[in-house]
Parts: C-alpha cells; sequence; structure tokens
C-alpha cells in the first residue's frame, strides 16, 4: 500500500511515478477513479483510461462522489486496489467527500492495504487540512462552497503544494505560512511527484521542495 | 491583422439587415385565404431582450458567424423593433383605439387557422393562434425558416372568443390565457428544453429570443424550418376544402424540397408525402417512448410539427424514469398517456391517408375506410425498427456492435429486451394519484442507473450478481417496501436480464476479437454519457426556470453561456467523450444550483 501525490494530471514526466508504482503489483490493479466534480467527469474518465490502459490496467471504476450509487458498487469501488482522487476544486471535493462521509472509508481502504493517488486537489485532501488550496493569493481555489472545516485526511505529517513554480511570487507566500504552522510543506513541480509507503519512506519525483519555518530546500 | 480587415470584420458583425425582411410577409398568405387572419401590428413599448439565441441567430444567418455573443444596443434595437410587437386586434378596431402611426408597421401579420380539440366546433373555423403571429421567414444557406412569435396579442382565434363569442382586449386580466399575453417563464421553459432535445437530435422547435415586459409578461419568438402542424392541414379536412387542404400539402411539399429535407417529384409526390409523414411520426412516438418524452398527441394534430419536431411546451414534459400512466390534467379533459402516443400518431397519419386519397379522388371517404391500409403496417414496422435503434443505443453499444446484434441476434436482443421492459413498466403498489397537474402511478425502478451501473459491476466480477443487490441498483425513491420485495416472478426475470446481457458482452467479445473487459470498459465508459445519472425531467426545468425568472440581474449574454454550458452538460450522445471538457473551471453559482436541482428531480415527471 502506498500514497502518491502527483502535483498534475496526465504530464509526460508522471510516467515515471507511474512505473514505479506499478511495478509493484504482480496484477493488473483494478482502480477506483473518483473525480472532483462530476459534470463532465466523464471526459476526464476517459482521458484517465487512456492513460493508465497504456500501463496494463484493464479495470477501471468510474466513482463521482455526489451521484448516489448502490452498495454494491460502492463495495466495489472500495474493493479497488488503488482509489484515484482526481483534481479540481479542493474546497468543494472535500465538502462532497465528507457530506458522503467518504473520508472514514478512505482510510479504512488505506488500513486495509489499498493505495490512493491524489492529483493536485486530491492530493491535498490527503494531508492534515486544505490550507494549501488556499495559497498563494493569486493561484488559489474558490471556496465557492463556503467549506468551513478545511480538515481534511490527515494521512501524512506535511502539507502538499501541487503546481509549485519555484519562484519567488509562489516561494514568498509559502515561506510565510510555514514560519505560522508546525507542519512542512512539500511542494512539487508540475511532473513530479512523491510516493510514501506504508513505513513512511519516500521516493521523489522531479523537482520537489521542502519548506519548513521560513526555509526553502530542494529535497532532489 | 490590418486595420482595414478589422474594420470590414467589425462592419460585418455589426450588420443586421436581415432583421429587415422579418417583415410580416410569409410565403403561406399566397396559398390559401382562409388558412389565416392578418392584424396590423404594432411596436410595444417597454420591452428589453431577455435573451437572445446568438448560436441560432447564426445557424438562420441572421447575424454573422463572428458576432460576439453578447448584447449591443443597435442589435437589441434591432430585436425589439423585429419582434417586440403587439397585433391591433378586432377589440383595438372595434372601440375605434388610436395608436402612433409612427409605431404602427408596414405590413400585416399572420395569426394561423388550425385544429384545436379543445374548441367545440371541431372543424377548425375559429380555431389557431390565440396569442401568437408569424413574423416571417428567413433564408440562409438554402434554408428557410419561420418564425413566429407567442404573446403579441389576443386574437379572435383563441378560446375565448369562441367560447364567449366576444373579443377581448389585448392584456384583459379578466381572461387569462386569451388575454393574449405569455410570459417569461414559458419562453425559458421552452428555450431549455427545446436546446437540450435539439442537443440530443430530437427535432423541436428553438426560441431564438425573449423580448420582457412589466410582471414577467413576455413575447417568446421561436423559430423552425417548417412551423406547419398537422392541425393546419385538417381543419380544411374538416371543412370539406379539398382546394385548401390541397394548396397547404402542396405548400408543404414543396417547402421541404427547397429546404432540401426532401426530394420528391410531381409525379409521386402525395405517397412520398405520405410515407415520409408516416415514418417521421413512426420514429418521433418511438423516440418520446424511449427518452420518456410526454407531448399530448390527440386527433387534431396539435402540439406536433408535421415533421413530428415538439411544438408548445406547456405541457411537454421528460421524465426520469417511465411514469407511463402520467395523465395531463386539462380542466375539462385528461391528456393521452405517453404510451397511448403512439396510437394517436397512428390516428394522425390514418387521417393523412384519408386527406390525400380526398385530394387524389376529390371526394371525401370516411376515416374508418383507411383503419387497415398498408402504410399503417409500415407505420407499425418504422416504430419497431426505431424502438429497436433506441434500445440498442441505450445499451451504450457503439455502432459496429450494435449493427452486429441487430442483424445476427435478433433474438438475444429481444430477449433482453423483455426482461429489460418489465422492469422498466414496474410500477408502485401505491397506484394512481395526483401529481402537481395531473394523476400518474410512480414508475419505480431506474433503468438509467442500472445500464450505467451494471457494466462496471461486471468489469470487476464478470458474474452474476445477487437478485437483492440487483434490484437496489435500479430502486428509485418512488419505491414503497412493498415495491422492495423480489418476488419469484421478478428474481426470474433479474435472472434472466443477467444471462442475456452478459450473453451479449460474450457475442461481441468473440465476434469482435476483443476482451470482454475492453466490452465493458467502453460500455462503461459510453453509459455514462448515454444514461447520465442527472438528467432533465419536466419537475427539473420547472424550478430551474423558477430561480431564472427571480434573478433579474442575469444578463442575456450571461444567461447565454450557462445555457450553453447547462447543454453541453446534458448532451447524451457518446460521441462527446472524444471532445475535450467543455467547462475547464469549476462552474458559477447558478450553473451549480442548477446541476443541483436536476440530480434532485432527476427521478420526476
Amino acid at each position: 500500500m502506498s500514497l502518491t501525490f502527483y502535483s498534475s494530471e496526465y504530464y509526460p514526466e508522471n510516467i515515471k511515478i507511474d512505473e514505479f508504482i506499478f511495478d509493484k503489483f504482480k496484477k493488473s490493479p483494478q482502480i477506483t477513479f473518483i473525480p472532483s466534480f462530476h459534470y463532465d467527469s466523464h471526459s476526464d474518465f476517459r482521458y484517465f483510461v487512456e492513460s493508465y490502459k497504456k500501463l496494463g490496467v484493464k479495470k477501471f471504476i468510474h466513482f463521482p462522489i455526489e451521484v448516489n450509487f448502490s452498495q454494491t458498487l460502492e463495495d466495489i469501488a472500495l474493493g479497488s486496489d488503488i482509489i484515484h482522487l482526481a483534481g479540481g476544486n479542493t474546497f468543494y471535493f472535500l465538502k462532497q467527500l465528507k457530506r458522503k462521509k467518504f473520508l472514514g472509508k478512505l482510510k479504512k481502504f488505506y488500513a486495509n492495504g489499498g493505495s490512493i493517488h491524489g492529483v493536485s486537489a486530491g492530493g491535498i485532501i490527503l494531508t492534515p487540512s486544505i490550507d494549501m488550496a488556499s495559497v498563494p493569493n493569486f493561484d488559489r481555489d474558490e471556496n465557492n462552497v463556503k467549506l468551513v472545516d478545511w480538515s481534511a485526511l490527515k494521512m501524512v505529517d506535511f502539507h502538499f503544494f501541487p503546481h509549485f513554480k519555484n519562484s519567488k511570487r509562489y516561494t514568498d507566500p509559502l515561506l510565510k505560512f510555514s514560519r505560522k504552522s508546525n507542519k512542512p510543506i512539500i511542494a512539487c513541480c508540475d511532473g513530479g511527484g512523491i510516493v510514501q509507503n506504508s513505513k513512511d519512506e519516500q521516493k521523489l519525483f522531479g523537482r520537489v521542495f521542502l519548506i519548513e519555518n521560513g526555509k526553502k530546500t530542494r529535497l532532489n | 491583422m490590418d486595420a482595414a480587415f478589422k474594420k470590414k470584420q467589425s462592419t460585418q458583425a455589426s450588420n443586421y439587415s436581415r432583421f429587415d425582411s422579418i417583415d410580416g410577409e410569409h410565403p403561406l398568405k399566397n396559398q390559401t385565404d382562409n388558412s389565416y387572419i392578418e392584424y396590423p401590428a404594432r411596436v410595444r413599448k417597454g420591452g428589453k431582450c431577455r435573451f437572445f439565441n446568438f448560436a441560432l441567430a447564426k445557424e438562420m444567418g441572421l447575424i454573422a458567424q463572428n458576432h460576439e455573443e453578447k448584447l449591443n444596443l443597435k442589435l437589441e434595437k434591432k430585436i425589439l423593433e423585429t419582434f417586440g410587437l403587439v397585433i391591433i386586434n378586432e377589440y383595438d378596431q372595434l372601440n375605434n383605439i388610436k395608436f402612433k402611426k409612427s409605431t404602427i408597421k408596414k405590413n400585416k401579420y399572420m395569426a394561423t387557422r388550425y385544429l384545436q380539440l379543445q374548441h367545440a366546433d371541431k372543424r377548425g373555423l375559429y380555431s389557431g393562434d390565440g396569442r401568437s403571429i408569424w413574423n416571417g421567414t428567413t433564408t440562409h444557406k438554402g434554408k428557410t425558416w419561420d418564425i413566429s412569435s407567442c404573446g403579441t396579442g389576443a386574437t379572435r382565434l383563441s378560446p375565448a372568443t369562441a367560447k364567449y363569442n366576444k373579443y377581448f382586449q389585448t392584456g384583459d386580466p379578466t381572461i387569462s390565457y386569451g388575454c393574449g399575453y405569455a410570459e417569461v417563464h414559458e419562453g425559458l421553459a421552452a428555450l431549455f428544453m427545446g436546446e437540450v432535445f435539439n442537443k440530443n437530435h430530437l427535432k423541436t422547435e428553438r426560441v431564438l429570443a425573449i423580448i420582457e415586459y412589466d410582471n414577467n409578461f413576455a413575447i417568446n419568438v421561436r423559430a423552425y424550418d417548417n412551423l406547419l402542424r398537422p392541425s393546419h392541414v385538417f381543419n380544411h379536412l374538416k371543412q370539406n376544402d379539398v382546394t385548401s387542404l390541397r394548396k397547404m400539402i402542396d405548400y408543404y411539399i414543396s417547402r421541404q424540397s427547397a429546404n432540401k429535407s426532401w426530394k420528391t417529384t410531381e409525379k409521386n409526390k402525395y405517397d412520398y408525402f405520405l410515407k415520409k409523414i408516416s415514418d417521421n411520426f413512426a420514429k418521433t412516438t418511438a423516440n418520446f417512448e424511449d427518452h420518456y418524452i410526454f407531448c399530448w398527441l390527440d386527433w387534431d394534430g396539435d402540439n406536433i410539427l408535421m415533421d413530428g419536431g415538439i411544438i408548445d411546451y406547456g405541457s411537454v414534459r421528460q421524465f426520469g424514469l417511465f411514469h407511463h400512466e402520467y395523465r395531463f390534467d386539462d380542466d375539462d379533459r385528461y391528456s393521452t398517456s405517453i404510451l397511448e402516443q403512439k396510437n394517436k400518431a397512428k390516428y394522425i397519419i390514418q387521417t393523412f391517408i384519408q386527406a390525400v386519397d380526398f385530394i387524389k379522388k376529390g371526394k371525401k371517404k370516411t376515416l374508418d375506410v383507411f383503419k387497415n391500409h398498408a402504410l399503417l403496417d409500415d407505420f407499425d414496422k418504422t416504430f419497431l425498427a426505431q424502438k429497436t435503434d433506441n434500445f440498442v443505443s441505450r445499451l451504450a453499444l457503439n455502432p459496429k456492435w450494435a449493427d452486429f446484434l441487430i442483424k445476427k441476434e435478433t433474438v438475444l436482443l429481444s430477449d433482453l429486451n423483455k426482461s429489460f421492459s418489465y422492469f422498466e413498466k414496474s410500477k408502485s403498489c401505491s397506484g394512481v394519484k395526483a401529481t402537481n397537474d395531473g394523476v400518474s402511478c410512480d414508475a419505480i425502478y431506474s433503468m438509467r442507473d442500472l445500464l450505467r451501473e451494471y457494466p462496471q459491476l461486471l468489469l470487476a466480477d464478470f458474474k452474476k450478481i445477487k437478485p437483492e443487490d440487483f434490484v437496489a441498483i435500479m430502486l428509485s425513491s418512488y419505491a414503497l417496501e412493498e415495491d422492495k420485495v423480489v418476488t419469484s416472478y421478478r428474481k426470474k426475470m433479474i435472472g434472466y436480464f443477467q444471462s442475456t446481457y452478459m450473453d451479449m458482452i460474450g457475442k461481441i467479445s468473440k465476434k469482435f476479437k476483443i476482451s470482454i473487459e475492453e466490452v465493458l470498459l467502453e460500455l462503461t465508459m459510453r453509459s455514462s454519457v448515454v444514461n447520465k445519472y442527472d438528467r432533465i425531467t419536466g419537475d427539473a426545468i420547472t424550478f430551474i426556470v423558477e430561480k431564472i425568472v427571480k434573478n433579474k440581474k442575469l444578463k442575456p449574454a450571461k444567461l447565454n453561456e450557462i445555457l450553453n454550458h447547462f447543454v453541453e452538460y446534458q448532451n447524451l450522445d457518446p460521441k462527446c467523450l472524444e471532445k475535450e471538457p467543455l467547462l475547464k473551471e469549476y462552474p458559477d453559482k447558478l450553473l451549480e444550483q442548477m446541476i443541483e436541482i436536476v440530480g434532485e428531480y432527476r427521478e420526476t415527471i
């Protein structure tokens, strides 16, 4: 079992992360795709399938969380080897996961040996809170759904910042945040990501930075 | 881009001269005098454009292809001058009411006569457009469009005048429907349903513009390539007026030919006409059944266009489930049910056969003479063929697989359809009960849910699921505890459905030499579109329209943008899987609320 954080979806460089993960499966895994918003999610699902079919995956479950499903399909979705939390608006996505009481189910899924992939918003949701969705001011998700409780899955002990650009514009707000936060930020540039196994061992891909106590360090 | 080119483009984009030819003139006026009444009309003050359909206007050639999807003052003025009209009716004339000469339009506008069952005379002598006028036509790229407007004043063809034998002043508050006005919500409901149906390849009138006046009154402008209804023909038949009957049918055929919708010769034109009309109505009623569209068809041939297109959204609904016992309550009568639409359509075809025979032989025979006409057998065959096509589409099969099954696996498809129909038609133990506007007996199963989820379940594990789990997939919120019981017969049908469905997957896999997983994966993807979780219903549109009517700040350009997103979201054509997602960003508040409403009312009527 593992947790994988992707900075962005469908980046060519993601193939390195995918190959690393999929090498560990002895037989072709079944993946459940959970889009952040069901509007138009069939198009995202098709892209997703096209990408992962190349890695030999044959079984996919499309599971938009807002939609009502039968218990049978939910059991099958939670019986997959991998659950893929897609990108999108983090506030909306987390609100829907909470509304459908899915956070506990995801934790249980992971505890039972499942792997979870989180892309951008999906990755932020794996962390203690979704604070990273609100920084920086010029490139943040809008909290149109007025989500008050930003606490998330708490499956790792760091914040995840996707789509990072190693510039002053992006770095300064994160440095400011890190000075007040007791948890470090791991920031990934697009094409990069982090795979963390059950022993909390991390494998880093692409350009990954640690931002902690007002300091930024390149991790790889 | 140089300055001269830019200037030329900008001039083209703001050229609205095509509107000027929409001036009340219409080729129907050259056919038969007793098909319409003419009224002088004047520009009605106080209107503002609530909505303008830019995409449709481009299709009709009214605005340039490069016109931005935004109203400007010049365009709004043109829309108001062209369509913001009110007739000077009999009441005005008898009471010698004076209007400013400068507001009176040069030409007269026609209100057409047609048969309507709610009129007592049953011959169409006093019925037709009670609150509409025909604005005219416009031709673009070889296609001529009819344009008419609803809410343009009380004509003497309204049921109110026929009933009370007097003329009404336009806007008379004592006589609601007969006052000649229409409302904004009517236009918006027709707009949203019409655009969604059009996107999904269903023939329908389309809303070109909505002009709003005080108190939510409106003029709703509609367009289609031929706005004639069967009832425009049947009145002449009922009146035994063979000359007008022939002229109307000839006119219809010539327009269809000119628009290149039909290809016929003078010699065989009436037989061709009958065959086309019969095929259209057979296909339309099959589509209505399978898309759960309730459109009140009756002997008068009203509420439907000659080619089976939808017109007058007043009582049109789309159901979320197959509520096949729903009937609209029209005060003194109940409508047909969705399953009765086919026989009503057949009756309309029988009437057309009678009409053509009358034209050919000059003598009118009774309708009963044609009850065994060969064309009615053709109608049944076309209807069944369309039902089969619809069934394979609903299963989300790709065209190659569908073609193979239709040609080579007829028995298998028919067996699968048998169990499918059993569940689709299952009704609640609660029996028939009143709804907001009629009566219904609730359907209990959502077949879209079944067809969307089932291939995914098989993809995970290719084996039959337990009957209780099978029922749980499709159980709707209408199901009572008694409805949830898996009786022995239901159990048998569940087994039957599962066996035939799995058999079908196996046959496709074998024939096309692809794995079972690949077949199921493609079905899963296609079915998520075809059998979308949240498809519109009549109720959903009602509540969406309520929200929009209240939102007075919503500008036409924004409404147009929201409509475009909404229609794309309701696109049930699996070809849309090949396109890039339309909406890159999270939707705005109003669109999100609209999507929520559709989800909430997805099972209703």
